[in-house]
């Protein structure tokens, strides 16, 4: 159960250096590798999500975590100029009752919360990676970015979760 | 050491001996906070309490119950830090905590050994509904709520066995609701019924008996222990209970919400709206412009909510309109 995450974040560190060595190597072609890399969904063993553009990541959770909540009825998400560490509770979503806390997969300050999410708690439902996001903090260590699961290696991780 | 012995039994079942609502709030989180479930596995808190109302982590206690009558009927008021409604708690409801590593959290199996332990005890039928309550001929004896965290989750649950109906009836009473916009999570109402009534003369203490020797049968070698929550056994549970208590937790908690105020004015009907954040009026005024007199209104700004603000906003707004 713990060696097969550790075995799929360094993969993908493995993969990101690939790609930062590619980028030295040519030259236009990388440009759009960078883009692309930095655009590219990253998620945790817990089922969040950070997809991050310049020092900006935007926090969700994904659509595995949505379908097992349930109906979210309500989103109590973290306060703007909060300074969240990895792993930190920061929020809460409410379906069925149960209060889940929400978590976030990296360190920062959050710049921006999703208040049509706030508004409209099941937008986490319909479009848990689009218009259901909840949060976006400047990033404060980077490195963090390497533990986590690009989104194959995610789906190869759901996998094995089934079989317990 | 005494109260955790981690490497010899695999499931554990405490007796809160304290009945106040917020000492019993903060021993539970403590439990949820400092037991390792990946080694103890399970854990069950049976715990009771003196009159009180409790609302669910992102309820509105001024719309969830009868907010300013409570003081006067000695019921206390506290919010938790699971989600869903409002429940009333007196010495006659047994409250249960199944605590769990979060991959084991499982409602439906906690309410089936409630329901193991009451037919086997008592011969009562009762069967979970599609909001996984226990109810008995469709009427809920059991209110169930849930906190999922990383690691640990617990479900809690209530057990009617012979609170008293009239003072619950009076203390969920709220006239206030229909006027509030608010995205709360809102309480739904049920018809509710004591297990007294189908089994006349059965005790709370009989129950709780009946429930601890269920859950000592499920998962073999609970150890009971009865324990009362100070800091020498559980440290920093009273540095919890503060939070508990606190008008920040239990009121500034509270999500945002507006109060409409109708008044008819010649062939109009003019809406006025107060609106409350984290305890604050945040904002005052009447929804049609030429109404919009925002002098008289710049006095409740920044007050805490409170009965004497409320009949305040509607009294000014009753003499307000002069065209």
């Amino acid at each position: 159960m713990v060696v097969v995450p550790r075995a799929f974040s360094s993969l993908s560190r493995r993969f990101l250096q690939n790609c930062q060595i590619l980028n030295k190597k040519s030259g236009l072609r990388s440009v759009h590798t960078t883009l692309r890399l930095c655009t590219e969904r990253l998620f945790t063993e817990k089922h969040e999500w950070v997809q991050v553009d310049g020092k900006i990541g935007t926090v969700g959770i994904s659509h595995y975590a949505q379908e097992a909540l349930g109906d979210v009825v309500y989103a109590q998400l973290p306060e703007v100029g909060t300074e969240i560490q990895q792993k930190d509770e920061c929020g809460a979503l409410e379906s069925v009752k149960a209060a889940s806390e929400i978590y976030s997969p990296v360190s920062g300050k959050v710049v921006e919360k999703n208040v049509a999410v706030e508004e409209s708690p099941s937008l986490i439902n319909t479009s848990c990676y689009e218009k259901g996001w909840l949060f976006k903090l400047e990033l404060s260590n980077e490195s963090e970015l390497q533990e986590l699961m690009n989104e194959t290696k995610y789906k190869e991780y759901l996998k094995t979760q089934e079989d317990h | 050491m005494r109260l955790f012995p981690h490497n010899v039994a695999k499931s554990l079942i405490y007796h809160s001996k304290c009945t106040d609502i917020f000492t019993n709030l903060a021993l539970e989180d403590w439990f949820y906070k400092h037991l390792d479930f990946s080694v103890i596995q399970k854990a069950l808190m049976v715990w009771r309490n003196e009159p009180c109302v409790v609302i669910g982590r992102h309820q509105n206690p001024w719309i969830e119950c009868n907010f300013f009558t409570l003081p006067n009927m000695g019921v206390k008021l506290a919010r938790r830090n699971s989600g869903g409604g409002t429940v009333y708690h007196d010495l006659g409801n047994l409250n249960l905590t199944f605590f769990t590593d979060r991959n084991q959290y499982n409602r439906k199996h906690n309410l089936e050994l409630i329901i193991r332990a009451l037919k086997k005890s008592f011969n009562i039928d009762s069967e979970i509904n599609h909001r996984e309550d226990l109810c008995i001929n469709n009427c809920k004896i059991s209110g169930t709520a849930s906190k999922l965290g990383r690691t640990s989750a617990y479900h809690h649950c209530t057990l009617l066995v012979n609170a008293n109906k009239d003072n619950m009836k009076l203390a969920l009473k709220n006239d206030l609701k229909e006027n509030i916009k608010t995205n709360a999570t809102v309480s739904i109402r049920s018809e509710i019924m004591n297990l007294n009534e189908i089994c006349p003369g059965i005790t709370v203490e009989q129950v709780m008996k009946a429930l601890m020797q269920e859950y000592n049968e499920t998962f073999q070698e609970s150890k009971v222990h009865v324990v009362e929550p100070i800091d020498e056994q559980f440290p920093g549970v009273t540095e919890i209970k503060k939070t508990f208590l606190s008008q920040v937790w239990r009121f500034e908690k509270t999500p945002k919400f507006t109060i409409f105020h109708s008044v008819r004015d010649k062939e109009q009907e003019l809406r006025y709206f107060l609106t409350i954040e984290r305890g604050k009026v945040v904002n005052a005024g009447c929804e049609s412009d030429e109404f919009n007199n925002k002098d008289i209104f710049l006095q409740f700004l920044d007050m805490p909510f409170s009965q004497e603000v409320l009949n305040d906003f509607q009294t000014v707004t009753f003499v307000q309109p002069t065209k």
